[in-house]
């Protein structure tokens, strides 16, 4: 193979990386959001949101530019979870098939609201006490395990995750409070 | 779906469990149920997933700490931060091998994609390395080579102080809630309900009642917002200080409390060692530029007030849960009876209408004495077991309600009593209440006086009521102008017997309320209600006897009749009506059980 073959296929890589990247960057939090919904252990969720973009990736060809990319991906996800709750380790600990099923059926109408949802969040986070803020931000942008944080601030464990709960249930207060005012308008 | 669903916040946590994998059998149980049971619990479930999308997505990058760095709290919480950003520096530590993991991990993938069915082959591979990557990244979520980039955290601040224990606390900010055995670092405390005991270094107990607002800033200083604080110091090596929005107060061991209220204005009271008071000359009103200084002794208090003024006050507060009191609300609190009551009495000696509080527990020390433990009269009102002439007349200290607790037994036969002084502080003309626990000989005499008040020095005269027992009856008895004696003794007594029947060979409170505006006599057993009665007269002055008179427990005082038989603890005599949720409350915290 010569050096001109090589820079073709090249410059191809490229513009199909080019077409695949907006596309997942793009959508990658609703098939995400998808997955974490029927597989609430989010370890888990970023195994499986893996597998199914290197199966994007590589079936790429295959996807036809104008149609839903998000619902491909979730057709592909949903294949990898159905093989996940397969293995027999799986039912230790995870959502059971009926569970599974309920949310299924809302998962549409989610995706759909995942968007608005997640701007009404950024006014929501803002409301927040600096302290809940700060936790927070020890959670999702450092990334801080649970144990870590409530070493750090002298605190157990249960504490730190009862407020996690709370600030999560505050959060979604707002959006929901915000949306429907919304509607109102 | 109402925002007050119980399952909320059971629900909430759930999620985030789950989402850590640290859920349990059961937690995943509930989870699934919740779901499966409840459509509005499975929009909530999504509704908390969607939080988390977005928190792990974008949100971080609107975070902006620094738009409340005027405001006190967050200027706190900033030094908290430091604390946490030396924990993300360990994380990242910490997380270096996984990194290089990560990077081995994504190295074999990229060589995956290189050599399966890519869409065309993947030569030259180098050209495209990139962002494949990227792709990963995004899709693993890993975006962690920016910490590598972080700036080296400063120093972790240290614990000052840890919490010892505590009393139905509740925080303002669960975020910032602390459990026993917590370590406490530099930054705000704020606690809305209950006690706390905190202990800093060379044996510092401070004990916090809510509400209170605090900064404990180092092992020897406390910032205190706003709240109630009582301090015990064992060393008195290092000065330990205690600021307030006004006051500086400096103490070199000893034991002492603080009050700081909304608008700064301080109080502060020693209970033992000596203490300094300074206004802060720090604040911009011009007239606390001028520092002053005073020195307070145990016993004494003093205020600082808005314009940074000391004014010594008579007595110090009684306000103040000290270490003692904590101790026995903690043991309280751990389900003993006997300190639960223990507990209940200092509430009862800071009321301002108690004018006299004999909780009959024997005085190792004196055992002839039954004290009177209200704050107001203090000593004054202790009571003298019988008469030192004679030894028989003394009632015998027996075990009380509580094995820990102590009770006198009376004996008429014995002509057994307390005699108390004759005080003008007994003499109640107005409205009157009096409780108090016995536990009657059925084979006591016709008519007994429990308590009985004069208000005069010496004489049978002046505000006399005698509340006991008559034939079977609780009675109340006052009188109103009566003679001495003659033809018209009594005929200006009030009396008025119950007509329940008295309780005899068990523990029992009675509560006995005078109500002068509505003349009417409330009974109150075990802490409720019975009966009222009306009465046409009202205590009384009236014309001075010649008989050397006295106020007693047991008797009729000077009189020396009206003896009592039985056991009896724990009277409290009050200037003021006590209201049937009082005297209920001061039930439940006496029972036995």
């Amino acid at each position: 193979m010569d050096s001109s073959n090589d820079n073709d296929i090249s410059d191809h890589i490229s513009s199909v990386i080019n077409q695949f990247l907006p596309l997942l960057t793009m959508n990658h939090h609703r098939i995400y959001g998808y997955i974490l919904s029927l597989l609430p252990v989010r370890a888990d969720a970023d195994d499986i949101m893996q597998e199914a973009t290197l199966i994007m990736w590589k079936k790429f060809a295959d996807f036809k530019p104008g149609t839903d990319f998000v619902s491909w991906g979730i057709a592909i996800a949903r294949n990898l979870l159905l093989n996940y709750r397969k293995n027999k380790y799986y039912k230790v600990l995870h959502l059971n098939d009926e569970a599974v099923k309920m949310i299924e059926a809302k998962s549409e109408s989610f995706i759909q609201e995942v968007d608005r949802r997640m701007d009404v969040l950024k006014q929501c986070v803002k409301k927040l006490p600096g302290r809940d803020r700060l936790l927070i931000r020890l959670r999702h942008e450092y990334e801080m395990p649970v144990k870590i944080i409530a070493e750090r601030l002298g605190k157990n464990i249960k504490t730190i995750y009862k407020s996690l709960a709370r600030i999560q249930d505050a959060l979604a207060r707002c959006i929901r409070r915000t949306l429907v005012a919304e509607e109102w308008r | 779906m109402t925002d007050e669903a119980p399952y909320r916040a059971d629900l909430s946590e759930l999620v985030i469990l789950s989402l850590d994998n640290a859920i349990t059998k059961e937690q995943l149980q509930r989870l699934n149920e919740l779901i499966v049971e409840k459509p509005e619990a499975l929009d909530y479930y999504l509704e908390c997933l969607s939080v988390q999308l977005g928190m792990q997505n974008f949100v971080l990058s609107n975070f902006d700490v620094s738009q409340q760095s005027e405001d006190h709290s967050v200027l706190q919480e900033t030094i908290k931060l430091d604390m946490y950003e030396t924990a993300i520096h360990d994380l990242i530590v910490e997380t270096e091998a996984a990194e290089r993991a990560l990077r081995e991990k994504l190295e074999r993938q990229r060589r995956l994609l290189s050599t399966r069915e890519n869409p065309v082959p993947p030569k030259p591979w180098w050209h495209v390395a990139f962002k494949v990557a990227a792709i990963l990244m995004i899709a693993g979520g890993i975006v962690q080579l920016d910490r590598l980039s972080r700036e080296h955290p400063k120093p972790v601040p240290t614990a000052v102080a840890h919490l010892t224990s505590s009393i139905d606390a509740q925080w303002t900010d669960s975020s910032l809630s602390y459990i026993e055995g917590d370590k406490i670092y530099p930054g705000p405390i704020s606690l809305l309900d209950g006690f706390v005991n905190i202990s800093l270094e060379k044996g510092v107990q401070v004990v916090v009642q809510a509400p209170a607002r605090l900064d404990i800033k180092s092992s020897r200083e406390i910032y205190l917002e706003e709240g109630q604080i009582a301090v015990n110091i064992q060393d008195s090596t290092d000065p330990f200080v205690v600021q307030t929005p006004r006051a500086i107060i400096t103490d070199y061991g000893t034991e002492f409390g603080v009050y700081v209220d909304r608008d700064g204005i301080t109080e502060s009271s020693v209970f033992e060692g000596k203490i300094e008071l300074r206004n802060r000359t720090d604040a911009h009103r011009l007239e606390t530029r001028l520092e002053k200084t005073l020195l307070l002794y145990a016993g004494h208090a003093a205020v600082v007030n808005k314009t940074g003024s000391i004014k010594a006050k008579e007595t110090p507060s009684c306000n103040y849960v000290r270490d003692k009191e904590y101790r026995i609300k903690l043991k309280a609190s751990q389900g003993s009876a006997y300190h639960r009551w223990l507990a209940y009495t200092y509430q009862v000696e800071r009321d301002p209408g108690l004018v006299a509080y004999y909780k009959f527990e024997k005085d190792l020390m004196n055992p002839g004495l039954l004290h009177n433990s209200t704050v107001r009269t203090s000593r004054k009102l202790d009571g003298t077991l019988g008469d030192e002439k004679s030894p028989a007349a003394r009632p015998t200290w027996v075990e009380g309600r509580w094995p820990q607790k102590g009770a006198l037994q009376f004996n008429a036969t014995n002509r057994q009593y307390v005699r108390l002084p004759a005080d003008a502080q007994l003499a109640i003309p107005g409205d009157l209440s009096i409780v108090w626990w016995m536990k009657a000989d059925p084979q006591l005499a016709s008519r007994t006086a429990v308590i009985v008040g004069y208000g005069g020095k010496g004489k049978f005269e002046n505000f006399y009521y005698s509340h006991g027992l008559e034939q079977g009856r609780y009675r109340a008895f006052h009188e109103q102008g009566a003679e001495e004696s003659g033809d018209d003794y009594a005929k200006n007594d009030i009396e008025v017997l119950t007509d329940a029947a008295a309780d005899f060979d068990r523990w029992v409170q009675v509560a006995i309320v005078r109500d002068a505006a509505t003349k009417q006599y409330h009974f109150y057993i075990d802490g409720e209600w019975i009966e009222s009665h009306s009465y046409d007269k009202n205590c009384d002055n009236h014309t001075p006897g010649t008989i050397e008179n006295f106020p007693a427990i047991g008797c009729s005082g000077g009189l020396q009749s009206e003896f009592y038989t039985g056991l009896l603890d724990e009277i409290a005599i009050y200037n003021r009506i006590v209201t049937p949720d009082e005297i209920r409350n001061h039930y439940r915290a006496g029972k036995m059980n």
